[in-house]
This record gives structure tokens, sequence and C-alpha cells, in this order.
């Protein structure tokens, strides 16, 4: 199965399940968890069921397309589900059966992991599941986003593409991936990681990474004031993709570092904050001190 | 009257290990109360689990609670009646009040109270069926864990979802509901083969019917089971699979029924250091290691996966694969690591902050080594300054490799092999890599003793950190471990023999500290220090109030060692039958001395004695005093202790016949400061007056 094919399969199946397909949304970020379907769509008390892919940036994970297992760029595949059903764990088993992985046929172990994002203020309570010892997806009851406790409850599932299609085509390297019968991962996407961890580590002018966070830090709170939310967050994306940035050119300091992560989240608390006040002010939800 | 047994089986999403343990126990002892408050009597309760589902089973329950006999209490029997014989307007109200007539009331004594009327009525026995539908929510409802969370409606919390109730009282269902889920006779069976349904015929059917899906539910059985596999493929191998009991306990929670699989992996991963492809094996994949007859670690591993062997290849090649790169970044963190001379990671450490006001990593290795070269002088023992030294300036500079940020549980280890390449000695990379030990209260100390004076010195220093910023542990926490650094830090000093002042040893850790660190906290830092050292003596089997006779001793600077002879002799002599007495005698000595109003010298004037025993006590004393202070010197404190105990007549006839608080204030003082002369005497072995 080639990893297009990988992607249309898991498209197929949760379009099945009555999951709207959400496209990748277009900011660069680190985590899918960041697309605003998943920030804004947890915090509603309103049913949502959505997947899609979503390509993430980890600046520091890039390895000028050296190492055969880390990737500065790659694609994460997002579930979520509200409220979760109560099956959930045996839907997620049979998506592995629609791209032909049969749970009968391996061994699958859900090993305690319990997910957070300091940025986002966000965590919850779930897995990693391992497919015959290999990590190949995230698997979150998701309890606070942006410091408010959630009602009713999200499950998100998070697969990791490529490592799911390097255990069904049977490949030790990433860029050996098929992305169509001709095509490899490589070849999409070597070029990408050698030029971005060039960028990532060496040359992303760090002075203007800081001036743009400091600037759209306030541009933020004051969007956020006037209701507008959805720009508001856009911004907060681009305060975390700069942090990602200044951390990868090794240019914060320990101290500072837990300083910027504050500043992220306060932001995305604010983003979150108006879009709470402006929807559902009726369900006042329940702050907690974090 | 029929008993049966009664099930409740609570299936959930995969809880690790640690939460499925506490909560059998407390499933237990929750339900056992439940009961008994219920009148429910039952002949046996167990609990057991996987990571899908605690169970709770309980044998011999009749089918009804026992009958109970209830009281209510009314006013004082004497109000029963009056004078006239007939019931009071008090009797008849509160016998209105419990819907009976006053002659129905009996008299009982209450305590507090006195005699008091009461009205009894007999509650008649109920459905167990009906008990037990209130008991098992309830019981679920209090289980505690590390961690909850919510995940429907009704926001009910708990460790992850339930997904499933089976509760029967024999063969009938036991209807109840928790965080929307109904009971029922329902179970699932095996995850691997699909989780199919299985229906339960009656309770006492309940582990026959798992059995038969190829789930053990009960522990102990899964753990027997687990470790016969293993011990038939050791033997299949001739070879020993090591059955680690961590890993052990972690995979038993991870299958309901075990099926090992076993491949080899290269021969060239075994050139990693070995501890690394231990972690490797046991921390990242929770996979058993093997080695040969002579413990030596072979290329094999063995993992263990739930319940079938269906497929048995694919898992093989998967838990290879990942092994294999899990190997290959170790492998590559480990090569690059040994480019670099370990001085270059040193300098790294400058980046990394210790904490806050006591500045970087970089910082700690300059005062560790100071420490380390102080202690060097004042240990009492001969040791290799150079070598010291050498070790001291590259304990934390491991912290900075690959390996090390990679894992952290081997930051030391990986100390030892990055110095040995670097150059330095085999004893002080050997001394490098034992910084951090012992690991736990019994484990290994450093083996050498220039390694064991650097691993004191970081510990010494790690102590005074944390009390200058006021981080003292209290109750349970103890986030820096600094328990286990005091408790080291004793066992090092006792068992390497060092003659060290610690409150010398603990002022100098502080004077190094940058003055932002304003607390300079020595009393309560070198008491922390001697509750280990407590517990290590009384571990030892010395008695706690012979251990607390030598703690004044300790904390005005006597050395540990000292303090153990003294205890131990004091133990020894303890048998003798005046020793209790003497105990007693100087305690009175000490109380007369506390009490005085005057300064005393210690130093009677002898033409101011009036009395034989005064004469003949301090004739005594003068004579001893000598001895004993060469007895001390010797430090042969079996010998100082008989002088003290030789000395018990005359002390007794002098209690006995002379008033020390004389109307005449001089002789009064001459003996106070004879009674005095005694106390430093008997201070200069061990204060007796612990003794209880």
């Amino acid at each position: 199965m080639t990893f297009q094919d990988f992607i249309l399969k898991l498209n197929q199946y949760w379009a099945r399940q009555g999951c709207a397909l959400i496209q990748p949304y277009d900011l660069e970020k680190g985590a899918g968890t960041f697309n605003p379907a998943t920030f804004f769509g947890s915090l509603t008390s309103k049913p949502n069921s959505v997947a899609y892919v979503e390509p993430c940036r980890r600046p520091g994970d890039g390895r000028f397309g050296e190492n055969p297992n880390r990737l500065g760029k790659y694609y994460q595949y997002q579930v979520i589900i509200k409220p979760p059903l109560e099956n959930i764990q045996q839907v997620y088993l049979n998506s592995l059966k629609a791209v032909g992985i049969d749970h009968t046929e391996h061994d699958i172990r859900w090993i305690e992991d319990d997910w957070e994002s300091p940025t986002l203020g966000a965590s919850g309570v779930g897995w990693e599941v391992w497919l015959d010892g290999m990590e190949v997806t995230q698997f979150t009851y998701f309890q606070q986003m942006a410091s408010y406790e959630l009602n009713p409850i999200s499950v998100e599932i998070t697969y990791g593409l490529e490592r799911l299609a390097m255990f069904v085509q049977k490949k030790k390297r990433i860029f050996d991936i098929m992305w169509t019968d001709r095509l490899t991962y490589g070849e999409v996407h070597k070029g990408v990681e050698e030029q971005f961890s060039h960028y990532n580590f060496e040359e992303a002018d760090t002075e203007n990474l800081r001036f743009n966070f400091d600037r759209w830090e306030k541009e933020v709170f004051r969007l956020a004031a006037k209701g507008y939310h959805l720009p508001a967050f856009d911004l907060v994306m681009k305060c975390s993709q700069n942090f990602n940035l200044l951390d990868a050119r090794g240019a914060i300091s320990v101290s500072e570092r837990a300083v910027l992560i504050k500043r992220i989240r306060d932001i995305a608390k604010a983003c979150a904050s108006s879009y709470v006040e402006a929807n559902e002010p009726a369900e006042k939800k329940e702050k907690t001190n974090a | 009257m029929l008993k049966r047994d009664a099930l409740l089986e609570i299936r959930i999403e995969n809880i690790p290990a640690r939460f499925v343990i506490s909560a059998e126990e407390q499933l237990k002892k929750y339900a056992a109360a439940l009961l008994a408050e219920a009148n429910l009597p039952f002949e046996g309760i167990e609990a057991c689990g996987t990571y899908k589902r605690l169970v709770l089973y309980i044998s011999g329950v009749p089918a009804k609670t026992e009958e109970k006999t209830q009281k209510a209490y009314g006013p004082a029997a004497r109000l029963l009646k009056d004078e006239k014989g007939a019931f009071t307007p008090q009797a008849a109200g509160f016998a209105r009040s419990r819907g009976t007539t006053p002659d129905k009331l009996g008299v009982e004594t209450v305590p507090n109270k006195g005699e008091v009327l009461v009205f009894e009525t007999k509650v008649p026995g109920r459905s167990a069926v009906k008990a037990l539908a209130e008991i098992f929510p309830q019981v679920i409802s209090k289980l505690q864990f590390p961690k909850n969370m919510v995940w429907e409606e009704s926001r009910f919390r708990f460790a992850r979802p339930i997904r499933g109730l089976l509760s029967l009282y024999g063969d009938k269902p036991v209807v109840f509901g928790v965080a929307g889920v109904k009971s029922g006779r329902v179970t699932v069976g095996l995850s691997a083969k699909g989780s199919r349904q299985i229906k339960v015929a009656s309770a006492e059917k309940y582990f026959k019917a798992l059995q038969h899906a190829d789930v053990i539910v009960r522990d102990a059985e899964r753990l027997e089971t687990l470790r016969g596999e293993i011990a038939a493929l050791s033997k299949r191998m001739k070879l020993s699979v090591e059955a680690d009991p961590e890993l052990l306990t972690e995979n038993l929670y991870l299958i309901e029924y075990p099926v090992c699989v076993v491949a080899g992996y290269s021969q060239e991963f075994l050139k990693l250091p070995h501890e690394l492809v231990h972690l490797v094996m046991k921390k990242q994949l929770k996979f058993f290691t093997v080695a040969n007859s002579k413990g030596l670690l072979q290329p094999y591993f063995v993992g263990i996966r739930d319940g079938v062997s269906k497929g048995q290849r694919n898992v093989e090649d998967g838990f290879k694969n990942v092994l294999e790169a899990r190997f290959r970044d170790a492998i590559f963190f480990y090569s690059r690591d040994l480019a670099v001379p370990l001085a270059e990671f040193k300098a790294k450490l400058s980046a990394i902050t210790f904490q806050e006001k006591l500045g970087s990593m970089l910082d700690k290795t300059s005062r560790v080594e100071e420490l380390a070269a102080w202690l060097c002088g004042a240990c009492g023992t001969a040791v290799n300054a150079g070598e010291v030294l050498a070790a001291a300036a590259q304990v934390y500079s491991d912290l900075t490799t690959n390996v090390v940020r990679e894992f952290t549980e081997l930051q030391g280890l990986m100390g030892y092999y990055y110095a040995r390449n670097s150059g330095l000695s085999e004893k002080v990379s050997r001394a490098v890599g034992d910084f951090y030990l012992p690991l736990s209260a019994k484990s290994p100390l450093p083996e050498s003793k220039e390694g064991a004076l650097v691993s004191l010195a970081g510990k010494l220093d790690t102590l005074a950190s944390d009390f200058a910023l006021g981080l003292i542990p209290s109750g349970s926490e103890d986030p820096h471990g600094l328990r286990r650094a005091a408790l080291g830090s004793v066992r090092i000093i006792l068992e390497n023999g060092f003659r060290l002042n610690l409150r010398s040893a603990v002022s100098a850790a502080f004077a190094q500290l940058p003055p932002e660190a304003s607390v300079r906290a020595a009393e309560p830092l070198l008491d922390f220090i001697w509750q280990r050292a407590e517990a290590v003596f009384t571990e030892a089997g010395y008695r706690f109030d012979e251990v607390k006779a030598v703690r004044e001793f300790f904390m005005s600077g006597g050395d540990l060692a000292d303090c153990r002879d003294r205890v131990k002799d004091i133990n020894a002599l303890r048998g003798n039958p005046d020793f209790a007495g003497i105990a007693m005698a100087f305690k009175r000595a000490k109380n007369i001395v506390r009490q005085a109003k005057v300064p005393l010298s210690g130093t009677p004037d002898e033409s101011v004695f009036e009395k034989d025993e005064e004469r003949a006590l301090y004739g005594e004393i003068t004579a001893m005093s000598g001895r004993l202070k060469a007895h001390l010197g010797n430090r042969d404190y079996a010998k100082g202790l008989t002088e003290l105990l030789s000395i018990k007549d005359s002390l007794d006839n002098f209690f006995e016949k002379v008033m020390v608080m004389a109307e005449d204030p001089k002789v009064r003082d001459n003996r106070l400061n004879l009674v005095k002369s005694l106390v430093n005497l008997f201070e200069g072995v061990a204060d007796l007056s612990q003794l209880q």
C-alpha cells in the first residue's frame, strides 16, 4: 500500500465513521493539536467528529535528511471525536485493518502515556499504541485545553503516518517509503529536509524571530479583546513556530524557555477565552488554577 | 442457608501495572467494610486483575443479610415512671415518637449517659442481591488511583474509561450502573482474539469461562505461567533469560495470557556498554535480556505478547526491527560521544542550570572539587588526593553527552566509559562512574576510598544546596532524594572508616555556596544527617535510647565511627547489673547541675568538703579521670564505661548521705561543682541520661 493510498484509506474509514474530513490548516505548526478544528473544536459543548492529515514542523528534529528515522517536517493523521464512542479502542483497531494491518496477527500494546502540551495549556490521559513494539499512534482523552476543563471530553487519535507506512511497506528508512508506485518519500521530501535543516539550525534570523514574536503577541491580545479569536489564534501558531525555531537555533536559555512557553500559553488562553465568551457564555467553563 | 459466591468485574480501557496492584488491595478493603456494615457475611474475599479488568470475588455469601437489631435511645431511665408508678409524659412521648407504647421500652446503660430508655426493633434480613447492588457501586467510586480522568457526561472520575460491568450473585445478575454503564452478565475475551463476548452463567463459573477464552485473570497464576514460559525457554536455549522482577511485573499487566517471542540481534550491538543494552531492552521495549551461565549478555531477547501466537513471525520481525532501530540510535550517540574528550562535555555544563541562585552544573562541579579536596585532609584516612581531584573534576561531565541526554538513568555509568576513553586511569574512571552510589539503602557503595570521598563531596554539596534554599524534605515529599543522599553519606563514612567531623564538613559545604543562597542551616542539616545515622544504628540492632545517648556528641562534632563504637559498647555493657543504677544517678546529677543558679567550674575545693562521702567520691573521680582519659584516647569505650560503673557505690553513698543544696552557699556551690565534675566525666563518654 502506497503512502497516498494509506491516507486515502484512512480518510475513507473515518468518513464512514461519520467524521468530517477537514483539510490541513494552512499555517505552520508543531502538531495537529494546533489545528483550530482541534483547538476550538474541543472547547465547545457541541459534538465534533473530524479527521485530517496535518503536516507538522519540528525544526529541532531535522537531521539534514541524514538520519533514517528523524524528520523536521512530517505528517500526522489526526482524528477528533467528541463525545468519545464507547467502543473507540475497537474502532481504532478496525482502522488499522482498513490499512491492511489485522491486529489479531500482530502484537498491539497500549502503553501508558499521558500527553500534555505546556504551550497550549492542554493535557490528557491516554497511551502510546505499540504495534509489534513500534509506537504508531498517540491516543488521548483530552482533559484540558487552554487551561479550561473540557466538557464534554474529546478523544484524539494521532497516527504517525510515516511510521505506519514504514511498517506496512517493511522499509527501514523513511525516505524509502513508496509515496506512489514510482515516487518515494525521499524524492518528495529529502530536499525539504536538507534545506530546512540549514535554515532551522543555521540561517533563521533570530532577531527577526524575536521581533515578530513580540509584535504578534501584542496583536493576539488586541484581536482577542475584540472577539476575533480566529485571526488571533493564527498568530499564536506563528509565535509557537518562532519559539521552536529559536529553540533549534540554540538561542533560548533554560530560564527564558519557561518564560516563552508561558507567554504562548497565555495568548492561547486569550484566544480560548474570547471564543468561549462569544460562543458559549451560558456554559461558563470551569477555570482551573493553571 | 445455601451460600453462593458473588462477583464484580470492572472492565476498563488499559491501565498500568501500579494502578491494578493498588486497586486490588482497595477492592478487598472497601468491600469487606461495606459487607460488614450491611450485615452480609462471607467466607472469603479475593481481588485480582489484568490491564483491562479489575475483579472482586466474594465466596460463601448467604442469600440474605443477617437480621439486625436497631436501637433508639431516649431520655434517662429514671424518667420512665413517676412516684405513683405511672409512665411519665417524657416516656410516653419517646414511645410515641418511635411508634410504640411505653411498656415496650427497655433500659440500657450507655457510656457517659448512664441508664437511659431504649427501644429495640428487629430489622429483618434482605436479599444479598439487593445489598450487593448497593455495595458494588460504592466500592467502585471509593477506588483511588494515582491519576484520574473523566470521559462521559456524568463526569465520573476513574483511572481509565469503564467499558463494562459484570456482576453476579450465584447465577443472579446484580443490577446497578456506574458512569453510564449498566451491569450485566457479559464480559469479553482476549483482545488479541477480537474481544469476543462471553456470557457468564454464574459467579462460580467466571474463572473457568475466562480460562476457556485464554484469559488468566488471577495475577499470581498469570505470573506463574509467565515464569514457567521463561524458564522453559531458558532450558531450550541452554541460556538464562534474565527474569528481572520489575520487568516481570510490568509485562504481567500488559497481557492477559503470556506468549513469549524470542529472537536474536546482531553481535555488533554487544559492543555497546552492556548497561546501555539492558536499558534499551528493558526500559524502551520491555524485553528480557539473555545471558550465558557466566552472566555474560548474549545477543538474544525475549518479548512478551498478549495471548496468541497467530502471526508470530510478524511480531518477531517487528520486535527485531524496533530493537535494531533503537540499538542503531544508541550506537550513533555512543560513537559520537567517544569522539569527543570528556573535557569538552564538561565545558558545556555551564549551560545547564543546577538550581536557581546556585549557578550552573559547572559551578556545582567546582564546589564538589573544592569540597573533595577539603575532605582529603579531613577524613582521617590515607587517600590519593590526586586521584580524588581527577575524578571530582569529571563527575557531572557526562550529563551533556548524547547518551545520557537520551538515557538519563545512565548518568555516572557513562561517565566511567567516557573517562576511560579520555585516558583517565581505570581507578579514577571507576570513581567517576560510582559517583551516584549508593542508589538505594542497601545497594553497593563506591568501590575505592577515593571514589567514596568524591561521592560524599557531591552528596554534601547537594544537601547543603537544598538546605540553603530552604528545600528541606517534609513528610513523604523528597523530590531531590535528600534522604537518600544523607543515608548514602552516612554509609560511605561508616563503611570506609572515615574519621570525619561532619559539623566542620557541613560548614565547609555551606561556605562555598554563592551568597544568594543565604540560609546557612548547619544545625538542621546536621540533625537531618543524624536521623539517617540513627536509622543505620538501630537497623544494626542497637536500641533507640542507646543511639540517642551519643546524639549530643555527634552534634558537637563527633565522628560517626566514634558514635558507633560508643553505641556498641553501651549496648554490650547494658546487661551489667549496675548499669541502670549508674544511668539513673547520672540523670539525677545532670538535673542538679542544670538547675544550678551559679556558674560552675567543675573543680571543687577539697578544703570545703564536710562529709567523708564527698571526699570519697571526689577521690575516686580524680583517680579515675586520668585512666578514663587514656581509655577515651584509645577509643576503648568498654573500659571507659566500666570505669564509670566502678564509681557506683561511692556515688550512691554520696546521694544518700549528702545534701547538695546545703544552707551554707559556700558548701552548696562546692558540692554543685563536685557534681559538675562528675557530669563532665560522664559526658566525655555518652549522655547516659537518655537511657530508659
